[in-house]
């Protein structure tokens, strides 16, 4: 099942069905990979949700304006959904205030007070803090500004595009604890519970490791940051893998990349080839590591991020067109996973 | 040649042709601020709108509670920017101080209680630079000593995670008004007036200004420079703890490495207050003007459509306008 037949190149797709197809490719993938949760149910679900351009004829934007509050633009996600909320909305004739907070809460409040100000036709967040944003989105919703979120739920939201963080969190976590054949200590990281996706994936992961008693999450769990992330993860994990000798770690668990490249770095140099590192959100520097058969990064997850953004944007023409019964509450996009069988395909495939 | 445009300056200036400089000069600041003003003004009807102006003085407020003890510190150290004033710490003690309230609000305490434990770990913040700066540590080094352990505090007692800032206390400082004005505006403003006066006009102020340009002569006349050095940084931690508390608030949590991010716009308001000085010193009228303008340049890019990625190309700018400035002025002094 390495290579599933269904997965071919990519290569004479035209640019408008690519996310069809990639959208497909994505679910296949997924079914070869997973087999036993497989996607009996999964196919048509996602085919409908991360196909916009080839979906319903999507309304135009022609003359309004969309304000976009990104939380910042320093890890690839969060790059690639900026550039493609923009992108989109340009598409479809609209006009685009986009601002980004440098991963500053204090920043992305006031890029929200801002675009308030701005009174444009709707506005959409990308990424944030629940505790810290909610206040400045509740001023959106009185300003009566329609608010659209990506991979951030929030009450005052119409709506939510995100990947199915818990199918990521619990496939994340169910491959740790089988690689690691059902026993031994995770490393985690977990410094952002505020963060929805990243709460989501460790509630998974706690979730599924009830069933494998015999896996213990080392006590205190290591905090990642949001800036300078992988030198102060190497830095944290080079100080674990002193404290902890051969035997004691079996695997290094975070809801995103961006502090397992340093983890991986620190383990790799340190030759403690038994450690497994697992992340999510399938960045270039992960995706590197995870080719390369030396190195202890094992696993992450690619989500469609720019189908993410388009879908975003589309929901905001349907909502701004009068078809707000065409908009969900949540459109969810189907996640990929990534292992070293898998990596230099899924890369090809997904252009990563 | 420059004495000309310091004659009509307060007669304090004993030596006025050190800190003269072109007419054109003294106004240039103001004068800049207000074509930008008016430009943001003429491009987006939403600019001069009641709440956006709210928004731009509530968006400033923390920052120039923190830049106006940064100002008292350069003021009373001198603004050499190597051997001077300076208080590295300011950003670091603001985000402990919040995350102490954050705590201890959380473990149960009232309010007043809260605020007061946070105020009081600022003030042995700035006791410990004041101290240390006394002793002949140099200030440069010493705060940055203090901005390290401050961080570090605020790491343990947080355990890196967002502490929530919640309750009504809070919320009122977040969402509250006086006057029509958000609460951290009426702060600001009660604070520009404390602090402002006692600078420009009391004879604290005028002693602190004299230590700062020359301790040497202020000795000789009777002043002891390390009373004044020490209160100022004193003074600073305060207004970075007061600071922290707002910023807190408007975060509904105390935000772990908050303080770094803050760093740097605090030093530039406190330093851009030059460009807004006739006599081309740190005052504290003229950090009040910076940070509503760093705060009105933000919001307005934001107004006019401009990618926020340019206000950071923009603040590059205008703190390389006040190092011209100070350039200048330190030509006049040569001459």
């Amino acid at each position: 099942m390495k290579k599933s037949p269904l997965v071919r190149p990519a290569g004479s797709l035209a640019a408008k069905s690519l996310a069809l197809s990639a959208a497909a490719a994505l679910v296949l993938t997924g079914c070869s990979l997973k087999e036993p949760q497989a996607a009996s149910n999964a196919a048509p679900a996602s085919g409908a949700a991360a196909a916009p351009a080839a979906a319903q004829d999507i309304p135009s934007l022609e003359g309004k304006t969309v304000g976009i509050a990104a939380k910042d633009i320093v890890h690839d996600f969060s790059r690639v959904v900026y550039d493609a909320v923009q992108a989109r909305v340009k598409e479809l004739g609209g006009k685009v205030i986009a601002t980004q907070a440098e991963a500053k809460d204090d920043k992305h409040v006031s890029d929200v007070e801002n675009l308030i100000s701005q009174k444009p036709d709707a506005i959409v967040v990308i990424l944030g803090d629940k505790t810290t944003l909610t206040p400045a989105l509740k001023k959106v919703d009185a300003a009566g500004i329609p608010l659209f979120t990506i991979d951030f739920q929030s009450e005052f939201s119409a709506n939510n595009v995100t990947s199915d963080n818990w199918a990521i969190g619990s496939t994340v976590a169910r491959t740790l604890a089988e690689d690691i054949g059902g026993k031994g200590q995770v490393l985690v990281f977990n410094g952002f519970p505020g963060v929805a996706p990243c709460r989501i994936r460790y509630n998974e992961l706690k979730l599924v490791l009830e069933d494998y008693p015999s896996i213990k999450l080392i006590q205190p769990e290591l905090q990642d940051k949001y800036e300078g992330t992988v030198e102060d993860a190497k830095q944290q994990v080079n100080d674990a893998l002193r404290r902890l000798p051969k035997g004691q770690i079996d695997a290094v668990w975070s809801c995103w990349d961006i502090p397992q490249i340093g983890a991986a770095q620190a383990i790799d140099a340190a030759g403690r080839d038994e450690i497994k590192v697992y992340g999510v959100d399938a960045e270039p520097g992960a995706l590197d590591l995870i080719a390369d058969p030396e190195s202890s990064y094992t696993g992450t997850v690619a989500q469609q991020t720019k189908a993410m953004g388009a879908q975003s944007a589309d929901n905001v023409a349907l909502f701004l067109g009068g078809q707000q019964d065409k908009v969900p509450t949540t459109s969810y996009l189907d996640p990929v996973f990534i292992n070293k069988e898998n990596v230099t395909e899924v890369r090809s495939e997904l252009g990563l | 040649m420059s004495t000309a445009a310091a004659t009509p300056q307060t007669g304090a200036a004993q030596r006025a042709p050190r800190r003269g400089a072109p007419a054109w000069l003294s106004w240039a600041g103001y004068a800049t601020v207000l074509a930008v003003v008016l430009a943001l003004a003429a491009s987006s009807p939403n600019f001069l709108v009641p709440a956006n102006l709210a928004a731009v003085l509530n968006q400033a407020a923390v920052y120039a509670i923190a830049g106006f003890g940064l100002a008292v510190v350069i003021v009373t150290g001198g603004d050499d920017v190597v051997d001077g004033g300076i208080d590295l710490s300011v950003g670091a003690v603001a985000g402990l101080a919040g995350t102490v309230a954050a705590v201890a609000s959380q473990a149960g305490l009232p309010p007043v209680a809260s605020i007061a434990g946070a105020l009081a770990v600022a003030a042995a913040a700035g006791t410990v630079n004041g101290a240390a700066v006394v002793l002949g540590l140099r200030p440069l080094l010493t705060t940055l000593a203090t901005m390290g352990i401050a961080g570090s505090l605020t790491l343990v007692i947080s355990n890196n995670v967002k502490v929530p800032f919640t309750g009504a206390a809070f919320e009122w400082l977040r969402d509250g008004s006086l006057a029509g004005l958000p609460v951290a505006v009426v702060v600001m403003l009660v604070l520009f007036a404390v602090v402002g006066l006692g600078l420009g006009s009391t004879s604290w102020g005028v002693r602190s200004y004299a230590v700062g340009q020359n301790p040497t002569a202020a000795k000789v006349a009777g002043i002891n420079p390390r009373k004044y050095i020490f209160n100022s940084y004193l003074i600073s931690a305060l207004l970075a703890g007061i600071a922290g508390l707002l910023l807190s608030a408007r975060l509904s949590a105390a935000v772990p490495g908050v303080g770094n991010q803050i760093l740097l716009d605090i030093i530039l308001v406190a330093f851009m207050s030059v460009v807004f000085s006739r006599r081309l010193v740190v005052t504290i009228t003229g950090t009040l003007v910076a940070a509503l303008f760093i705060a009105a340049l933000t919001n307005g890019f934001t107004l006019l459509g401009v990618a926020s990625q340019w206000v950071g190309a923009a603040k590059g700018v205008l703190i390389l306008v006040v190092l011209a400035v100070v350039a200048i002025r330190g030509r006049s002094d040569a001459k």
